[in-house]
């Protein structure tokens, strides 16, 4: 039975999949802290911890994400865009678009059925349509940002346009509504509309979906965000068990693929 | 014959008071409240200043991004025609004038008082005024200390991110990783610099470069910008109220 593992260091968060053959054993999900191979180390572990395994029973290590070659222990570490789409691929090998949309980025990935990249588009360069913008207007409102999805779906009045696409502006546009006494509903509303015309329009420059259209990354858990897309692409979204851990999961399938190989 | 220029801005309100060429006055006021009362009281402080009353205004113009907002009587005008006669008036070498302001960086050409091309960016944080408010909170100074700092600088640090979010996140970083405050805070003033000079390049960079808005006083900035430019920039006195300087005077010729 092949003992593997997946770390992804993303900006936000570090994820850590063990794999047993064709079996996730365990996962973990932990915030990334300033010290790159520590918290690497420590997602990892967590993950171990759970399965019941040591570091040395892993026979395969595969590092991905923001911070991959910050992980000493990995034995080798491969893009996000390739673990990306051999992990969905593994999970619904019907998926042909990934977007994945994290904390300080968001990408597309088109991929065909045995889950090779064909096309791939990427957004690291500004905040806005990435968690960052979200979380930056959660924080304002003074809610955390795993209810921000269900809050806005339930407007009092309708969603009150953002206007500034820019994460800090966008900030200061919900301050004023804020001290506007307009009801937070409705602004979160505007907040996921805003982000899903930035999705909608990252998605335009692989020439828009192929069905079938999946999305992972933290963004993927809010319901706010999903709803409004699968509203302009007519779809029904696929969604991971965990949208946070594809890329890990992916990491360490091809991690055994690569051992297979030797 | 006494008047008024407003600038109304993003974050401060700055009015100016002529007398026929000459400076009486000039107030910048935080936006803090209503804009109107803000206003009112600006004009009423300035005149106050100036030793005369803010009825006796023989004619107010008023410009700056939130003129639309202002309802006082006074005809409105574009940003760049006052500043290309504030600038004119205070500066006349210059012929690339930047206007750094809080949230909005605007670039003009100009010349003899007037606007020849503009360029600005208000949609994206970086190169403006939130930039550098962003950075200083995280490293706990304020946008003074930053200046001063940055002049401390001795190792060269660039800034990657254009992004104000994600530069927030790289100067974490570095302040982890050891690297000095004073560097950082060189650095900052740097990541502005290389996103207005592409701005200037698009109106026709040509000498003097004049630096003006809210940020004109920081030497951090100017240090900044004159390192990415290769030569020296012209801040006129009282940088902050070109732009209503610029009104009144429009004012007055259309007395």
């Amino acid at each position: 039975m092949t003992l593997v593992a997946g770390v992804d260091i993303g900006s936000s968060t570090a994820k850590a999949v063990v794999l047993r053959q064709d079996e996730i054993l365990a996962y973990s999900l932990i915030p990334t802290g300033p010290d790159g191979p520590a918290t690497a180390h420590q997602a990892l572990e967590l993950a171990l911890t759970e399965a019941g395994l040591r570091q040395k029973d892993m026979e395969y290590i595969v590092s991905t994400g923001y911070g991959r070659v910050n992980v000493p222990f990995a034995h080798l570490n491969l893009t996000e865009i390739s673990c990306h789409a051999k992990g969905m691929n593994w999970l619904h090998p019907e998926v042909r678009t990934i977007l994945d949309v994290g904390g300080q980025d968001s990408k597309v990935i088109r991929c065909n059925e045995i889950g090779k990249v064909t096309n791939f588009v990427m957004n690291d360069k500004c905040a806005a349509g990435t968690g960052r913008y979200l979380e930056r207007i959660a924080k304002t409102l003074g809610v955390t940002p795993e209810r921000i999805g269900a809050i806005s779906l339930e407007p009092v009045h309708g969603p009150l346009p953002i206007s500034s696409f820019c994460a800090v502006f966008a900030q200061t546009d919900v301050l004023t509504l804020v001290r506007q006494n307009k009801p937070p509903a409705d602004i979160l509303a505007g907040a996921c509309e805003a982000i899903a015309e930035r999705l909608t329009s990252l998605l335009g420059k692989v020439g828009g979906i192929e069905e079938r259209f999946a999305m992972t990354g933290g963004v993927a858990k809010n319901m706010g965000i999903v709803r409004r897309l699968e509203r302009v692409y007519s779809t029904s979204i696929v969604l991971a068990f965990e949208p946070q851990v594809v890329g890990a999961l992916g990491a360490a399938l091809l991690g055994k693929e690569r051992l297979s190989k030797q | 014959m006494i008047v008024a220029g407003m600038d109304v801005g993003l974050m401060n309100l700055k009015v100016a008071i002529l007398e026929e060429n000459r400076l009486l006055s000039s107030v910048v006021l935080p936006e803090e409240g209503p804009v109107n009362v803000v206003a009112e009281r600006a004009i009423e402080l300035a005149a106050a200043k100036a030793g005369a009353s803010g009825k006796n205004m023989n004619s107010l113009m008023i410009t700056g991004s939130g003129r639309e907002y202002v309802r006082l009587e006074g005809k409105k005008i574009p940003e760049s025609l006052a500043l290309a006669v504030g600038v004119s008036m205070m500066a006349p070498g210059v012929h690339t004038l930047v206007d750094l302001g809080a949230e909005k960086t605007l670039v003009l050409k100009c010349s003899n008082g007037l606007a020849m091309s503009t360029a600005s960016n208000d949609k994206c944080a970086a190169g403006t005024g939130r930039f550098v408010e962003i950075a200083a909170e995280v490293l706990s100074v304020s946008l003074k200390e930053l200046g001063t700092l940055a002049l401390r600088s001795t190792g060269r640090v660039e800034i990657i991110n254009t992004c104000a979010v994600f530069a927030e996140s790289e100067i974490i970083s570095l302040l982890h990783s050891g690297v000095p405050a004073e560097d950082i805070s060189m650095g900052v003033f740097r990541g502005v610099a290389s996103r207005i000079y592409p701005l200037m390049v698009r109106v026709g960079l040509q000498r003097e470069v004049g630096l003006v808005g809210g940020l004109a006083g920081s030497k951090g900035m100017v240090r900044a910008l004159e390192e990415r430019l290769g030569y020296q920039v012209v801040v006129p006195e009282n940088p902050e109220v070109i732009g209503a300087m610029g009104a009144a005077a429009l004012a007055f010729k259309e007395l």
